[in-house]
């Protein structure tokens, strides 16, 4: 599978990006919303115009019309075409580029057997689930081959739930096939589930790149998704683990970084990664009791207070809360990040 | 078998109803409320109708009508669909052209037939032609208009799955414009025989349109209400069978369940 380079692009949205992507690696884009993280993919689909230049396997591909790309492409809404089963979605590309009739039949069904549609070859998309129809654009990018597969905000309209299993399932994709793939979000809680390195975009602007804690600080000052606390080291524990006091809050957080009492860090926790319950949980470690000040069941989030500190929550559909709620919060350590 | 039943029950009524305005028809005449050959009862229209059929009068000047409808419709079907999508393959060509059909769209076609009668003549073209119209500037522009509501998205990933200009037109924006296709058919379909119609009783000496002049300069009122019930009954066959053309080839698509 072909590296993927990005030579000072620039176009109504992207402002000079240099990007590297290597054989066979996956690359999470995440940035707030207009930060130019589809354009990007469309400029490496070449749907859009552009100044500057791609290069697959450094060799330039700008005057490559997207049809000979060789780029699986699954946008934001899926798109997939409403008058065609799931089997004939799936076959669309290899019918376009002219496929023998065999040839066709053999990788359609290799492709829903990988995704695991086969029982669904004869249904209509909008008879679908969203994780159904999500698995389906999947497999309609795959089943061409593609040398680079360009994911975006796939699950933006999936259950949280649902959510990390899809994940799951895109990573093990990724590790048989071995395919370079781009994988766009501006959820945290993904780029951080998907533990791939993260080129972080803002405004049409590549700001950062490299593993989750190399671009934490970056990605607290672009998205507001994060539950973000400002904290002072109040004392040092064993085992790479400091007390952080966060209005009143004293918060156990892991460290990697050389700290000293009295400096001022973030302490940063994704939505998905804080625990409520009604009832006290069994360990008392970063546990508080808190108040829910709004609760959206439509997207299982609510919104709770911790002594001030207001805080986003991703709730399981089984617990539902209402405004005015008491409530158990648990932050656990091992998702806390410290950014100094 | 509740629905079926429902069904039968609801035909039975409108049988019923139709029968009461039928008897009722046939009554206020016979009583001398109005004289008949002003008002003739529906025995009289129906005796008509068959002797129109029988010397065959109303076959000869229903198939001269037929014919014309048949031909404009169809050429301005194919024509609007041809112009509609070589429209759509450039974005500025549509977006020029498009607020034009917008207004021809609107504009009736009827109205057109005194400038039809200068520039065509006073010959079959004429109704022809006025029926292509009726039935080309909607295709057209409902076609564009179908086309251009197509997710753009789709498109770019119809692309990026190998397909050329050609193929994404023929397989991705024309089966999705089709419901907006439909709509201007079904439309059309009355519209043409309303036009083909007009053009007649205006000009031609053929024709249904043509029929119902002479009979109304006869005063022959049964030959009028039986040549009006062949063409309503007609321009309702003709817009059914486009609903069920419609409802067949959007389930085949799978676009409606």
């Amino acid at each position: 599978m072909p590296s993927i380079e990005l030579r000072n692009v620039r176009n109504f949205v992207l402002k000079n990006i240099n990007l590297r992507v290597s054989n066979g690696e996956l690359l999470c884009v995440l940035g707030p919303n207009g930060a130019g993280k589809t354009t990007l993919l469309k400029v490496i689909a070449g749907l859009v115009k552009y100044e500057g230049s791609v290069l697959f396997d450094d060799v330039p591909v700008d005057h490559i019309p997207p049809e000979r790309r060789g780029v699986g492409y699954v946008p934001q809404n899926l798109a997939l075409f409403p008058h065609m089963t799931v089997e004939e979605n799936v076959a669309y590309g290899l019918r376009a580029r002219g496929l023998p009739k065999d040839a066709i039949e053999e990788r359609t069904n290799e492709v829903l057997e990988l995704l695991e549609l086969n029982h669904l070859r004869r249904r209509y998309p909008r008879t679908l689930s969203g994780g159904e129809r999500q698995r389906v654009a999947i497999a309609r990018a795959l089943a061409i081959k593609p040398k680079i597969l360009l994911l975006d905000e796939p699950f933006s309209s999936i259950q949280s739930s649902m959510k990390y299993q899809l994940i799951s399932e895109i990573k093990k994709l990724h590790s048989k096939l071995r395919i370079t793939m781009l994988f766009v979000t501006h959820d945290i809680s993904e780029a951080e589930e998907l533990g791939s390195k993260i080129a972080v975009l803002n405004n049409g602007s590549l700001i950062g790149i490299g593993r989750l804690r190399d671009v934490i600080n970056v990605i607290s000052k672009v998205l507001h998704e994060l539950n973000v606390f400002r904290c002072v080291v109040g004392s040092l524990g064993h085992e790479g683990l400091v007390k952080v006091k966060c209005r009143g809050l004293l918060l156990m957080a892991p460290t990697e970084g050389p700290l000293k009492v009295g400096d001022e860090v973030l302490v940063v926790i994704p939505p998905n990664k804080v625990v409520l319950s009604k009832e006290p949980p069994y360990t008392k470690v970063n546990t508080f009791k808190a108040l829910v000040i709004k609760s959206c069941t439509e997207h299982n989030e609510v919104l709770v207070s911790l002594n001030g500190l207001e805080l986003k929550v991703y709730t399981p559909e089984s617990l539902s809360l209402r405004s005015g709620d008491l409530v158990y919060v648990k932050l656990p350590i091992r998702y806390l990040r410290i950014v100094v | 078998m509740r629905p079926i039943k429902g069904g039968l029950v609801r035909a039975l009524l409108v049988l019923i109803t139709v029968l009461v305005i039928c008897a009722l028809w046939e009554l206020v005449p016979s009583i001398g409320v109005v004289p008949t050959y002003l008002f003739p009862p529906p025995s009289k229209v129906g005796m008509t109708l068959i002797h129109l059929i029988v010397s065959g009068a109303l076959i000869n000047e229903y198939v001269r009508t037929l014919v014309r409808v048949l031909i404009g419709f169809t050429l301005g079907t194919l024509v609007g669909l041809f112009v509609g999508i070589a429209l759509s393959l450039k974005d500025l060509v549509r977006d020029v052209f498009y607020p034009i059909l917008a207004f021809l769209a609107v504009t009736p076609t009827v109205a057109l037939i005194p400038l039809l009668i200068v520039w065509v003549g006073i010959n079959e073209f004429l109704p022809i032609t006025a029926v292509f119209i009726c039935s080309s500037i909607p295709v057209i522009y409902n076609t564009i208009s179908g086309m251009r509501s197509v997710d753009p998205e789709m498109i770019g990933v119809a692309k990026t799955l190998g397909a050329s200009t050609f193929k994404v037109i023929f397989t991705i924006m024309l089966p999705q414009a089709l419901p907006s296709i439909f709509s201007a058919l079904k439309i059309e379909a009355v519209m043409a025989w309303k036009t083909c119609f007009v053009a007649e009783m205006l000009v031609m000496s053929s024709g249904l349109g043509y029929l119902m002049i002479v009979a109304q300069s006869t005063l022959r009122v049964d030959v009028l209400i039986a040549a009006l019930l062949v063409l309503s009954v007609s321009t309702y066959l003709f817009h059914l069978l486009f609903e069920k053309l419609e409802l067949s080839v959007l389930r085949r698509w799978g676009l409606r369940g």
